[in-house]
């Protein structure tokens, strides 16, 4: 009983929590508009959003079905409102389940999940809030700076790596077809075609790997 | 009334800054769930602050490159704008493609071409916030569904779900490793992910054991990957 109780609440918070976001996203340009008497067209603004809003939701959505078992919802929930969830809101819930040693998709690595997700938003809103008053300018300069700038434009791959690696070794029996076949795979269809579809691509390979990973369990090779 | 004036208005800040409040309830209500749902689960304090400080140390990293971007849109948006886009969801690279995709569309070269008319201005705001609500929106009418199905899945099959999980894991971050690891054209990047890799595998390795250095074994591998690039990239030029 405990159990769904928990888990109907996590729903609760995140659904009116996200309304609330939404709402006070749009109040922005809707209040600033009001206040100074500039006219909106509404049926306008509406006719352009559309097509931009159904081509972002499209790769959005692949992508919450593919984080959702791993992080949990009441993760996803916050990563979703905040942004960078694969270069940041998923690794930090990965991570602070790896420390604590709890397996994605318990409560336990739920918790923790939702509590280094809730940690990393505090992390870069006051980043960002810094950088706004005054910290833009002065760390301009270190990341354009010759010699250290190849370090953020390949800090994804770093990230990814430092995140990989280690699951990598840790289960090498299953890694060996989701690593395997997207290497196939860009050298079949093109980098540029791979990277403009990755999303979609993405969850091809989780399902393909989930099978993969299915027939070891059943055949006893693992597990 | 230029658009700038307008994008630099105390009333803007205050929408802006407002907002960004608003939307940091969320992590703080959560937070409090899960330390009580943690509690009740017979997780330890120390355990759950881990969790946090963890996730906080290795979040700075990835926050850097965010502040730079801010620079890049305040030309064209002002002060505030990019600072409440950039604390949410969204991304410079976002922003700046939907924002002069809305510029087009009423005739503007683009954003940075001089000065936007204040309505077009207002245009722009609305259009660049509604494009990219798809995720959450999703997440509002249909994730507790999702996760009631994956939940049915999970229960009668307990032994399965760790398998399952960490498939879905490798099958995500393989995906997102391929690129980078064919990106024989540029070596810093081929350096990035092997060396930050290998480092995370040794550090782990170290940290049996060690708590305080498994808490950073994360954010440590990845700066000695992004040094290692640092370093390829030198020794090419």
């Amino acid at each position: 009983m405990k159990e769904r109780s928990f888990h109907d609440r996590i729903h609760t918070i995140g659904r009116l929590t996200v309304i609330c976001a939404l709402v006070s996203f749009m109040a922005v340009p809707f209040v600033l508009a009001m206040v100074n008497h500039i006219p909106m067209n509404i049926p306008q603004i509406l006719q352009n959003a559309f097509p931009i809003l159904l081509t972002f939701s499209i790769s959005g959505i692949c992508e919450n079905l593919s984080f959702m078992p791993i992080i949990g919802s009441g993760a996803l929930y916050m990563a979703c409102v905040t942004g960078n969830v694969s270069n940041m809101k998923v690794p930090a819930a990965v991570n602070a389940m790896e420390v604590a040693g709890h397996a994605p998709g318990s409560e336990k690595a739920d918790v923790v999940a939702m509590i280094a997700v809730a940690a990393s938003t505090f992390v870069t809103t006051a980043i960002v809030f810094l950088g706004m008053l005054f910290l833009a300018p002065i760390f301009a300069p270190v990341y354009n700076n010759p010699f250290l700038q190849p370090a953020f434009q390949n800090m994804v791959p770093a990230l990814i790596g430092a995140l990989l690696f280690p699951y990598i070794l840790k289960a090498p029996k299953q890694a060996i077809v989701p690593i395997i076949l997207p290497v196939i795979l860009i050298f079949v269809v093109g980098r540029s075609f791979f990277s403009s579809n990755q999303s979609y691509i993405m969850v091809g390979v989780i399902v393909l790997s989930a099978l993969y990973s299915y027939g070891l369990f059943k055949k006893k090779i693992i597990g | 009334m230029t658009h700038l004036k307008l994008a630099n208005s105390p009333l803007m800040a205050v929408l802006c800054g407002l907002t960004i409040l608003i939307v940091l309830l969320q992590p703080v209500i959560f937070m409090a769930a899960a330390f009580k749902r943690g509690k009740e689960l017979n997780m330890t304090k120390e355990e759950m602050k881990e969790a946090a400080r963890s996730s906080a140390i290795f979040s700075i990293i990835p926050s850097l490159p965010i502040i730079v971007s801010y620079l890049l849109l305040v030309p064209a948006l002002g002060r505030y704008f990019p600072w409440l886009r950039l604390s949410v969801v969204g991304s410079a690279v976002y922003e700046t493609m939907v924002a002069n995709m809305a510029a087009e569309a009423f005739g503007l070269e683009s954003i940075t071409a001089g000065e936007i008319p204040v309505d077009v201005f207002v245009f722009i705001l609305f259009v660049v916030t509604i494009g990219i609500l798809g995720g959450n929106i999703f997440n509002v009418f249909f994730l507790k569904s999702y996760d009631k199905k994956v939940e049915s899945l999970k229960s009668g099959n307990a032994a399965l779900v760790p398998v399952i999980t960490t498939a879905m894991f490798l099958g995500m971050y393989g995906t997102m490793a391929a690129p980078h690891l064919t990106n024989f054209s540029s070596l810093p990047a081929v350096a990035a992910i092997l060396v930050a890799g290998v480092t995370a595998i040794g550090v782990n390795k170290l940290a049996a054991g060690r708590k305080k250095l498994k808490e950073f074994a994360f954010p440590l591998s990845m700066l000695v990957g992004m040094f290692a690039s640092c370093i390829v990239n030198a020794m090419i030029v």
